[in-house]
This record gives C-alpha cells, sequence and structure tokens, in this order.
C-alpha cells in the first residue's frame, strides 16, 4: 500500500511535468534561460571539456571517484582522523581548561607539580589502571562478556538464520517479528525501564519481592502452580534469549542474506547423493557463509563493546573535565577490543572457506 | 461333522484369511527390512521432526519477542489505582487512557515526536546519499590506493565512538577548518554543540552511526551488479555519473531500504549522540532524551500539575506507577517506529536477498 502511495504521487509528478513542458511560455522560457546558462557557463564548459574531455574513460573515472568519495573523505579527515589523533595527544599529557578564556592547556609527555613539569609519559595511563578502582574492573568485565557474546551470539544468529530460511508456513510473519527487537533495542528504553527497575529493586531488598514480578512471566508462571526451580529457570533462559534476540538482529540478517547467495545446485547434488539436511548444513552451508562469519565476529565485537559498562566510567571522566585521563581510558578501551578483533579474526581467518565458481 | 459342507468352506475361509494376512505380514517384514524403503521412511519422520523441532523454537521465540510488548500495552491501559490490584492479570478492570495522558505531557509528546521524525528522515536520507556515492566508487570507480581509504574509512566503524567523542567535542566547541570559518565568523571560531545541524553533518560527511557499516553494505551490493551493466551503458554513451544516477541506483533499491532503515531506526533511538552533542534543549525536544528522564520528570509534573488529585496522593510515591509511566513512555516512543515498520517490513524481510551484504 505504501509503495502504491509513493507511485501513484510519482505518476501524478510526471503527468503534471509533461503538460508543463508542452506549453507554449515555458518552451519559450526554457530557450532563453538555456542561452543565457550557454554564455554565461561558457568558460566552464570550454575549460571542463579541454581537461575532463580529453581524459580516457578510466581516468574520468577516477575524477568522479574522487567527487564521489568527498564527502566521506572530508568527514574522515575532519570529524575522525584529527580527533582521534588528538585523543592520542591528550592521552599522553596533562590537559586543563585555560582559566583565562577559551582554549586548553596541554602538557605533553608529563603533568604540572607546583609550575614545575613532571616528565611522565604514560602518567594518564597508570592513573586510570592502577589508581582509578572502577575502571580495571569494569574493563575486565567488559572484555569477558563480549567474548561470551561473540560465542553466543555467532552459534545463535547462525542458527536462526538457517532456520528461518526455510520454506514453511507464516514464514513472513515470523521473520517481521525476529526483526523487531532490532528496532525496539534502544538504549533510552533500556534506561527509562531500568531507571524504574532501581527503585523496584531497592523495595525488593527491603522485602517487598512481589513488586516487581508483576511486570514479568514469573508471577503468571507461579500463578499456574509450576516449581519455584523450574520458574527461575525458565525467567531466566527467556530474558537471556530476549537480550540475544535484540542483539543479534543485524547479526541474523548478515547470515540470512549469505544463506540465500549459496548456488541451490551445490544443495541439489548434495541430495542427489544421499546427503542428509543436517549433513549438508555441515558440508555446504557452514564452509559457504564462514566469510560472513568473519564480518559477523567483528560487528558483534564492535557492537558489545559499545554497550559496554566502561562507557559511563569514561563519560564521568569528561564530565569532571580531566580530558587526560578520558582519553587514557578510552585508548585501553579501543586497545582492548583490538585485541580481541585481532585475536578472533587471526584464528577463524585459518578456517575461512572462499568459495570460487569459477574453479 | 467334518463332512459338513458349511463348516468345511468356513475353516477353508479362515485358511485363506490366514494366509493373506501371513502374505500381508510378510511384505511389511521385506519393506521393514528393505534398505531404500527403510531410508525414505527416516527421511520422512527426520523431515517431519525437524519441521516440528523449528516451529517449536520459532514460534516459541517468537511468544519471546511478543509477550513483553503486549504486557506493556496491557499494562499502559490500566487504571493507576489498579496496579497494586493482584487479581488483574490480563484484562484492566477499569480502561483507561490516564497512563497515555500523563506520559503524553511529560514526553512533551507531539513535539518531541514531529522533532523525532524531522531529524531521523532528514538523517536517513544524508547517511544514504553520501555511503551510497561512497560505497559506488569503492565497488566499481577504483584507482590505486582507494582500497586503502577504504580500510581507514572501515576504521571508523572498528575504532569505539567513545575514544574519538571527547576530543571531537574539545573541537566542535570551537569549530574550525584551517582558520576559514573564524573569517565569516567576525574572527571567532564556530560551536557546534547544542545545535541539531551538528548530527546533520556528521551524516552528510559519512560519520553519522554507524555510517561505515552501510558503506560496506553499499560497496558489497554494487559489487554484485554484473560488470556487463555498466559495460554496456558506457558503450550506449553514458558518462560515469549517468551509470551510477540511470542504471546502479534503481537497482540498488533493495539496499538502500535496508540503509534507510537502519539508519532511520537507529538514528530514532539514539541516546549517545544526542547526549554529547547536547542536541536535546528545552526548545528543541527529542524523544529519546525525554523518556531518559521521564522518572525523574514524573514527580515534579505530578506534583505542580495538580494530577496528583487525579491518581491519588499515595501513587507519587509508588514505584510501581513509576514503572508503569516508564513503560508507557517507552510503548508510546517506539509505537511510531512500529507502525512504519509494519508498512515496509514485508519489502525489508523478503528483500534481504537483493540487498547484497554478502555480494
Amino acid at each position: 500500500m505504501f509503495v502504491r502511495m509513493i507511485d501513484a504521487i510519482d505518476v501524478g509528478i510526471r503527468i503534471l511535468l509533461r503538460k508543463i513542458t508542452r506549453t507554449k511560455v515555458y518552451n519559450a522560457i526554457s530557450k532563453t534561460l538555456s542561452q543565457i546558462f550557454f554564455y554565461l557557463l561558457w568558460p566552464i564548459n570550454w575549460l571542463v571539456k579541454r581537461t575532463y574531455g580529453n581524459l580516457s574513460f578510466r581516468s574520468q573515472k577516477v575524477v568522479w571517484s574522487f567527487i564521489f568519495l568527498t564527502p566521506v573523505l572530508t568527514g574522515f579527515l575532519l570529524l575522525f582522523a584529527y580527533p582521534l589523533v588528538m585523543s592520542l595527544i591528550y592521552s599522553f599529557s596533562d590537559v586543563s581548561i585555560n582559566p583565562d578564556g577559551g582554549g586548553l592547556i596541554i602538557v605533553f609527555g608529563g603533568y604540572m607539580e607546583n609550575g614545575v613539569k613532571v616528565s611522565d609519559f604514560f602518567f594518564q595511563y597508570k592513573e586510570a589502571l592502577l589508581v582509578n578502582p572502577n575502571y580495571p574492573v569494569e574493563l575486565v568485565n567488559t572484555i569477558q562478556t563480549s567474548v561470551i557474546n561473540l560465542l553466543v551470539i555467532t552459534i545463535f544468529s547462525l542458527l536462526i538464520a538457517v532456520m528461518l530460511n526455510g520454506n514453511f508456513k507464516g514464514r513472513g510473519f515470523v521473520r517481521a517479528v525476529f526483526f523487531l527487537p532490532v528496532i525496539f533495542n534502544s538504549e533510552a528504553i533500556d534506561m527509562a525501564v531500568s531507571a524504574a527497575g532501581a527503585v523496584d529493586a531497592v523495595l525488593n531488598s527491603m522485602g517487598s519481592g512481589a513488586l516487581s514480578a508483576v511486570f514479568d512471566l514469573r508471577q503468571f508462571l507461579i500463578g499456574a502452580n509450576i516449581p519455584q526451580g523450574v520458574v527461575e529457570f525458565l525467567t531466566g533462559i527467556t530474558s537471556a534469549i530476549y537480550r540475544t534476540i535484540s542483539y543479534s538482529g543485524v547479526q541474523i540478517l548478515i547470515f540470512l542474506a549469505a544463506i540465500q547467495s549459496v548456488p541451490i545446485h551445490l544443495y541439489e547434488a548434495a541430495k542427489i547423493e544421499g546427503a542428509t539436511g543436517y549433513e549438508s548444513f555441515w558440508k555446504i552451508t557452514l564452509p559457504m557463509v564462514s566469510p560472513m562469519i568473519l564480518t559477523v565476529v567483528v560487528f558483534t565485537v564492535i557492537d558489545s563493546f559499545l554497550r559496554s559498562s566502561v562507557t559511563p566510567i569514561i563519560t564521568r571522566m569528561y564530565n569532571l573535565q580531566n580530558y587526560g585521563l578520558n582519553a587514557a581510558m578510552s585508548w585501553i578501551y579501543l586497545a582492548s577490543s583490538i585485541l580481541i578483533l585481532g585475536i578472533s579474526v587471526g584464528l577463524l581467518s585459518k578456517v575461512v572457506f572462499y568459495y570460487d565458481e569459477r574453479s | 461333522m467334518t463332512n459338513d459342507p458349511n463348516r468345511r468352506t468356513a475353516r477353508e475361509k479362515i485358511q485363506a484369511l490366514r494366509e493373506t494376512a501371513k502374505a500381508k505380514y510378510e511384505q511389511i517384514k521385506i519393506d521393514l527390512n528393505n534398505p531404500i524403503k527403510r531410508a525414505v521412511r527416516a527421511k520422512k519422520l527426520a523431515d517431519k521432526g525437524s519441521g516440528l523441532l523449528r516451529g517449536f523454537i520459532i514460534f516459541g521465540l517468537s511468544f519471546v519477542i511478543i509477550f513483553p510488548m503486549f504486557r506493556q500495552i496491557t499494562l499502559a491501559l490500566r487504571h493507576p489505582t489498579d496496579i497494586n490490584n493482584p487479581l488483574i492479570i490480563w484484562i484492566p478492570e477499569q480502561f483507561s487512557l490516564l497512563n497515555f495522558e500523563i506520559s503524553m505531557t511529560i514526553l512533551r509528546y507531539w513535539k518531541a515526536l514531529w522533532n523525532n521524525i524531522q531529524v531521523s528522515t532528514l538523517v536517513m536520507i544524508l547517511q544514504i546519499a553520501a555511503t551510497a556515492l561512497a560505497g559506488y566508487a569503492f565497488a566499481r570507480l577504483r584507482f590505486k590506493g582507494s582500497n586503502l581509504i577504504f580500510w581507514l574509512v572501515m576504521l571508523t566503524l572498528i575504532v569505539p565512538p567513545q575514544t574519538v567523542s571527547v576530543a571531537r567535542m574539545l573541537y566542535f566547541k570551537n569549530f574550525d577548518v584551517l582558520g576559514i570559518i573564524a573569517l565569516f565568523n567576525n574572527g571567532d571560531p564556530l560551536n557546534l554543540l547544542g545545535k541539531v545541524s551538528t548530527i546533520y553533518l556528521m551524516a552528510g560527511l559519512g560519520m553519522g552511526i554507524r555510517s561505515a557499516l552501510f558503506i560496506y553494505i553499499f560497496r558489497q551490493f554494487f559489487r554484485g551488479i554484473p560488470t556487463e551493466l555498466d559495460e554496456s551503458a558506457q558503450i550506449d554513451g553514458a558518462g560515469v555519473f549517468r551509470t551510477f544516477w540511470n542504471v546502479m541506483l534503481p537497482n540498488a533499491r533493495g539496499a538502500m531500504l535496508t540503509v534507510g532503515l537502519f539508519a532511520f531506526v537507529w538514528q530514532w533511538n539514539d541516546v549517545y549522540f544526542s547526549r554529547i552533542l547536547a542536541v536535546s534543549t528545552s526548545n528543541f525536544p527529542l524523544l529519546t532524551m525525554q523518556l531518559a528522564n521521564t522518572s525523574e520528570r514524573l514527580q515534579h509534573y505530578l506534583v505542580f500539575s495538580g494530577m496528583e488529585m487525579l491518581v491519588g496522593p499515595d501513587m507519587r510515591r509508588n514505584p510501581l506507577f513509576v514503572s508503569l509511566i516508564s513503560n508507557t513512555s517507552a510503548f508510546l516512543m517506539m509505537m511510531p517506529v512500529l507502525i512504519a515498520y509494519l508498512f515496509v517490513q514485508k519489502y525489508f524481510v523478503e528483500g534481504i536477498e537483493r540487498t547484497g551484504i554478502v555480494g
């Protein structure tokens, strides 16, 4: 319906345009305008013809390539490369706000003590790892959760993608449902609900456990006379599953696309040879999607680092205007994320199989 | 006795019956031992079993996804005085829209909604434009070193935004490019914080929320289109830009839909960038930021608006009421995206194979 509406609007605009272009006034105006523009732009036109027109098609492509890349390259240099380098410099220096007015005072490679510079290159890093009480703990936590997430989400999303790929009744509906968490996976919702949940937690610790129960499956199950242990197990699993699903939407999408791009004749040949679905999963699907496993792993690590519990600590350092420590913390954070990425990609790249249709 | 003709025929009949039964039994026995038929039966059983298992898992997971949403709706429709009523599990006793009213006022719903739609739509368009151009350049308009630039751009995905964001903010506070902007701004650098246009700037320069992922998707997609297509366009006399605009882009609808949906939804749900760039102000509220502060604002609101009388004085301090309002607000925030998703989900879900994430 949505697309039909757009189509109708499109057709309407086209008819309108055609009617306008057929009037005499329009023709006269457009003729004079084009002449004016021709003479106005003549030098530019001449220049373009002399330079761009003389180029081979290959070189023209390069020119266009640069034109196409201009926005992204500018953005990369201005909004990414420059801040990244600055943040690296901050992490090695003592940064404070200039009391006399705008701007920052940056003491590179050390800190000021009683007006004298004490030279210590890594003092911010030392402070982050050795002095700060919360940061190392949360960093280790983040690394642990991201490794666990990596394994669970990769396997889970591959299995779900295989299941969603088959032909069954209600496939469209189920697929639509499975991508819902991608849409609703919002930090704001988490924050709002958890802010409310915090109040609950306080009350629960004071002994009124029934309060939060209204809001979940637990009471429903207990009401149905299911034993306490089973209920705990089930509710634990459902909340874990919900979290896993909501974090693995993009990954399912990637795997689904990968599975659908596997040539069907491979499966047909396997079927004729008598392979079962189980065998063809291990022997065909898995090797064929293995390059995408690499992509999924990279994306999962990045994603779980985004949600890390280190972020609030780093943000607090910003609010305290301790920019140097903030930068050092975020660089340790980046280094650990790259470490995990490097290890997992290094391990996986040995088993990745690249299929070439021509060979 | 034995000469009784009737008896004999009866015996013979029984004999015949017994023989046919035996033959059938033998037949079944042979069938059971027949390896081919056995294999066929095993396969049928396995197919049915795996289908059943898949159906069970998939619909179970769908239930896990849908259940909280359903719960949210039924909770939101309750009258606040019914929260502590243990008799109500599913269907509210008193239907009321009071929760919605309170949430809408706290969120400043209509204004924030309009702002959200505006920001998300513009960001979506800018993201698609910037990333599609870059993706095409990386896929088809290659030159020496374009691969290097591609991996540099991919670096923006790998480096967590926390690492860059502080240096970026300090830069944005005094934004200037080689002293050019200061020339037009009375010698002062520009302050980009607290302005919506900063988000547009970042999206338009390909540094928005996960722009690198979108560039990757577009690159893979354009690589998947057969080269014959642009070669024939070139033979017909189309230039580089014309080939891109008239031949490639119309084919890229699937990829554009995927990228557009993600860009829209992630911008809609975004908290991180809206917070550090201080975009959401009292003049320009955004839904996510309003939602994140719901529980604090609720107290103020109830006291100052006289709404306390409506819900009862005890209610203000009831944590369940706070989480009820948070839930309703979260639901209100999700609803517009949900409705939009219902329209496009068919094209999104079924168009995955054509998005060419895999290439």
